[in-house]
C-alpha cells in the first residue's frame, strides 16, 4: 500500500472522518474504522489519541463481546471523564481497509464499566507503540500496518 | 553551609505496587523498566506475569483476513442528519438505511444475524 525506500511500510488504507457526531464539535479529531467481532462482522468507530497512555474499550461492547468478565489487573485511571476503575486486558483489535488488507493486532485496553458507552479510543502505549501508521490530511487517509 | 544528607530507606512495597501506580500515574516506559527489573532478580511475585501482559508493546496478529471496509460516506451522513431521535441507542446502518437499534447492543446485533445484512453493517451508538 505505502512503501519507503522500495519497501512495504504499510498494508492498509482506510477513510477517517473527522468530525462524527450530530451535534458539531470545537476541534477536528481522527475516526478510524475497527472491528472486534469473533461472532458477527461490525465495522465500530474508535478514535485516535496518540497524547493517552492507554486505549479504552467501550464497555458496551466489552460486554457483548464478554470481556467485562475477564481477569484483569485492576488498576484506577485519572482521564478526562474524571477516575475511573477497571483493569487492563490484551485483546485483539482488526483495523478495517477500504484498499489494501486488513490488520489485526493484539494490544492492551483499559476497561471500565463506568465508562460511557459509544467511546473507543486508541492510545500508544500497548497499541499503536508498535504499528506504523500515516496521516493524508489532504484525502482523510489514514494508513496502518504491522 | 552543607545540607544533611537524607538517609535512603529500603522500599518496602512490592514490585507490583510499585508497578500500579507507575501505571495508573501513565508513566508506561517507568513501569516497563521496573517490571524489567523485577524479572531480572527472578521475583516471583503472582501478579508479575499479568503485567508483562498488559506492559507488553502492541502485537501484529495478521495483515488480511475479513471483508475489506467501504465508504462510509451514506453512513455518516445519516448520523450527521437523522441521529437525534435516537439518542442513547445504538443504531445499525448499511448506507443510508437503518438496519436495527436499541438501547441494548446485544438487541441490535440479534436483529443483525437474524436477518443477515448483504454486508457488513455499522455500529453506532447516539450519545
Amino acid at each position: 500500500m505505502l512503501t519507503l525506500n522500495e519497501a512495504g511500510f504499510t498494508c492498509g488504507r482506510s477513510r477517517y472522518i473527522d468530525h462524527l457526531k450530530a451535534a458539531p464539535e470545537v476541534t477536528a479529531k481522527i475516526f478510524v474504522k475497527i472491528s472486534f467481532d469473533d461472532d458477527f462482522e461490525s465495522t465500530s468507530w474508535a478514535q485516535i489519541d496518540t497524547g493517552a497512555a492507554w486505549s479504552i474499550l467501550d464497555p458496551t461492547i466489552a460486554r457483548r463481546l464478554g470481556y467485562l468478565g475477564l481477569e484483569g489487573l485492576r488498576v484506577e485511571m485519572d482521564t478526562w471523564m474524571g477516575r475511573k476503575a477497571g483493569f487492563l486486558a490484551r485483546l485483539q483489535v482488526r483495523f478495517l481497509a477500504d484498499d489494501g488488507e486488513n490488520y489485526t493486532t493484539e494490544a492492551t485496553f483499559f476497561i471500565s464499566p463506568d465508562w460511557p458507552p459509544g467511546r473507543t479510543f486508541l492510545g500508544y502505549s500497548g497499541l499503536l507503540d508498535a504499528m506504523r501508521f500515516a496521516l493524508d490530511p489532504q484525502a482523510n487517509h489514514f494508513y496502518f500496518g504491522p | 553551609m552543607g545540607h544533611a544528607l537524607r538517609k535512603i530507606q529500603p522500599e518496602s512495597r512490592s514490585y507490583s505496587e510499585r508497578i500500579r501506580e507507575l501505571v495508573e500515574a501513565d508513566k508506561v516506559e517507568g513501569a516497563r523498566r521496573l517490571l524489567a527489573e523485577a524479572l531480572e532478580r527472578g521475583e516471583k511475585e503472582p501478579d508479575l506475569s499479568e503485567w508483562q501482559k498488559v506492559l507488553a508493546k502492541g502485537k501484529p496478529i495478521r495483515v488480511g483476513g475479513g471483508d475489506l471496509d467501504f465508504d462510509r460516506s451514506l453512513e455518516i451522513t445519516w448520523i450527521r442528519e437523522k441521529s437525534i431521535p435516537y439518542q442513547g441507542q445504538w443504531v445499525a446502518l448499511l448506507g443510508d438505511e437503518l438496519l436495527a437499534h436499541s438501547k441494548s447492543l446485544d438487541e441490535v446485533v440479534s436483529i443483525l444475524k437474524a436477518n443477515q445484512p448483504p454486508r457488513r453493517p455499522m455500529l453506532y451508538y447516539v450519545d
